[in-house]
């Protein structure tokens, strides 16, 4: 009872909507809270966590690295606000405008960073600059290297543990991040921005089973007596010695899984589909009765663009493009313009800043855009 | 040694409103390991308190001209990183840890209801733990607080060792943590 008023009290304070007896509660425990895994920190790594902080500080204003809360203070990037093709702007300049201009901050791309979420709950940021063991989780050794990846090595007595030993782990990215995990039978895992994939830190039994949510490409260790499966979506795939990528954000609405190599087998309520490489197969979340649709030729270049660090637009739509914009470069899309309707086609690194990629947008003379802080409106 | 090195906190905070680098700089150092310090025994996890305590000195720089201060700058800084960080819990998916913590205060804790007197105590903790410490190792402190002397300038003006002034500078950092944890939990009992 006492329990589920203290998490809801965090619900509502998320929400803003504690009244002042809540927020006198929960600041003054706040008070005498301390984290109970903290650990000394030597005086030379706390100074160059403070060195790092100043040189991030330093010059033009930080870019915000909000990693597991939304952001909140768009509105104080008065100074930040940048307008692309709308060149006008430059010439109505005053002296505030001079002095933003200096300040101007285009949007970086995505990064590679994630959290891990172990079995009793710890979390770990993970990110390009820490490498080195993080955890033993049943025996299993997880490493961090510099390279955005994180390693479950398998250790000795694995098979042996009953389902309920198994400890599960989920990996998440933020909006903006990507990480690679390789699981404890070699299969590798890439996650693309804000998704997420839990699995177990050994594998036993009859099955490999792992569930994601957003977008991932595998390359999967064929096994024969123990198959591989992702669970997304009310959908399973499952390889039969494999390279595929998932898609199953939920603003999609729609579950495209594509092969590249191999073989797999899907299933969505009782129905199957084994597929070839080079197709892809689509499952309509809203209604999944109608089936799982194959397309023969898939455009399999656009699929996993994303894994070869690209951007690739065929045909698609304002809307989907900026869904795709949005999770990587961890911005909020707004519209204040006419949409077109019309597909549009491009490549683009993904590793450009936003306004790059905006700009070849714009160049199809179909859309306008302006950056304000973390916000990109279509004019 | 800067010109801003002898400036009161109101006539940094005014600088820093006229768009001064320098006088950001300064706010920096004087703030960087009191917060930094406070962040890290909170979240216990370094990349957390090196992203909260940039996030307060990055919003202190782009919401400059529209900061007023209730209070001291200081206690701005306080309650920014404060509110930031029960943010981030709020947001954290797991948060067994805090709920049992909650319990606990639930049961020992006094509550205090004005906020003012809150902001007030949080500010005096952490100031009166810095003029707590003993004499020469705040002295250190004080001066890497307060200035932009690094270690090695330091050691020179107080004539030790740079190592001295790395171990004491730890020590400081050290004991305002215990003390700042038990100190806190005390006031609320003396208190109420």
């Amino acid at each position: 009872m006492q329990k589920q008023r203290f998490y809801q009290l965090f619900d509502k304070y998320k929400a803003g909507e504690c009244t002042p007896d809540e927020i006198a509660f929960m600041e003054s425990w706040y008070f005498t809270y301390e984290d109970p895994q903290n650990e000394d920190i030597s005086l030379s790594d706390r100074k160059e966590d403070l060195d790092e902080i100043w040189n991030n500080l330093n010059g033009v204003p930080h870019r915000k690295q909000r990693l597991i809360w939304p952001r909140m203070v768009a509105a104080a990037s008065i100074l930040m606000f940048l307008s692309i093709g709308g060149y006008y702007l430059f010439h109505k300049s005053n002296n505030q405008a001079q002095l933003t201009q200096n300040k101007m901050d285009d949007i970086t791309p995505g990064s590679n960073k994630a959290i891990l979420t172990l079995s009793n709950g710890r979390q770990i940021l993970l990110n390009n600059s820490q490498s080195g063991q993080l955890a033993n989780q049943n025996n299993t050794i997880i490493t961090n290297t510099v390279k955005g990846q994180v390693v479950y090595k398998a250790g000795t007595g694995n098979a042996d543990l009953t389902p309920e030993q198994v400890l599960y782990n989920i990996m998440t990215t933020p909006k903006g991040g990507q990480y690679q995990v390789i699981l404890p039978d070699g299969s590798k895992v890439l996650l693309n921005a804000a998704s997420s994939l839990r699995y177990p830190a050994a594998f036993t039994g009859k099955e490999r089973k792992v569930e994601l949510t957003g977008e991932a490409y595998f390359e999967v260790i064929h096994n024969a007596k123990s198959p591989f499966r992702v669970i997304t979506g009310g959908q399973v795939v499952e390889d039969i010695g494999t390279h595929f990528n998932v898609n199953a954000y939920d603003d999609e609405h729609l579950i495209k899984t594509t092969l590249i190599e191999g073989s797999v087998k899907l299933s969505a309520k009782d129905r199957q589909v084994i597929l070839k490489p080079g197709q892809q197969s689509r499952l309509n979340v809203d209604s999944a009765d109608q089936g799982i649709k194959v397309i023969e030729d898939a455009n399999v270049e656009e699929a996993i663009a994303w894994k070869n660090g690209y951007f690739r637009f065929n045909n698609n739509k304002i809307p989907e493009i900026m869904r795709q914009l949005s999770r990587w470069y961890d911005v909020d899309i707004i519209y204040k313009g006419p949409v077109t309707n019309e597909g549009l086609n491009g490549k683009i690194s993904r590793f450009k800043n936003i306004s790059q990629v905006l700009q070849m947008l714009e160049s199809t003379g179909l859309v306008h855009f302006k950056i304000h802080g973390k916000e990109v409106t279509i004019i | 040694m800067t010109p801003t090195n002898g400036l009161t906190d109101f006539e940094l905070f005014d600088l820093l409103k006229a768009d001064d680098r320098e006088a950001f700089a300064e706010i920096y150092n004087r703030y960087k390991f009191i917060l930094h310090n406070h962040a890290y025994k909170k979240l216990g996890n370094r990349e957390e308190a090196k992203d909260l305590v940039q996030d307060v000195f990055s919003n202190l720089w782009t919401k400059r001209s529209v900061i007023n201060l209730h209070s001291t700058l200081s206690g701005y800084l306080y309650t920014s990183l404060k509110n930031d960080i029960l943010n981030l819990f709020a947001h954290q998916e797991v948060k067994d840890k805090y709920i049992v913590s909650m319990e606990v205060f639930s049961r020992t804790g006094a509550v205090l209801t004005d906020y003012r007197i809150r902001e007030k105590q949080f500010s005096e903790l952490i100031e009166n733990e810095i003029l707590a410490l003993p004499t020469k190792m705040r002295k250190v402190f004080e001066l890497s607080r307060k200035s932009h002397l690094n270690h090695k300038d330091i050691a020179e003006q107080l004539d030790i060792s740079e190592k001295t002034v790395d171990r004491q500078i730890s020590n400081a950092l050290k004991i305002l943590r215990t003390k700042l944890g038990l100190l806190g939990f005390l006031i609320f009992l003396i208190k109420y």
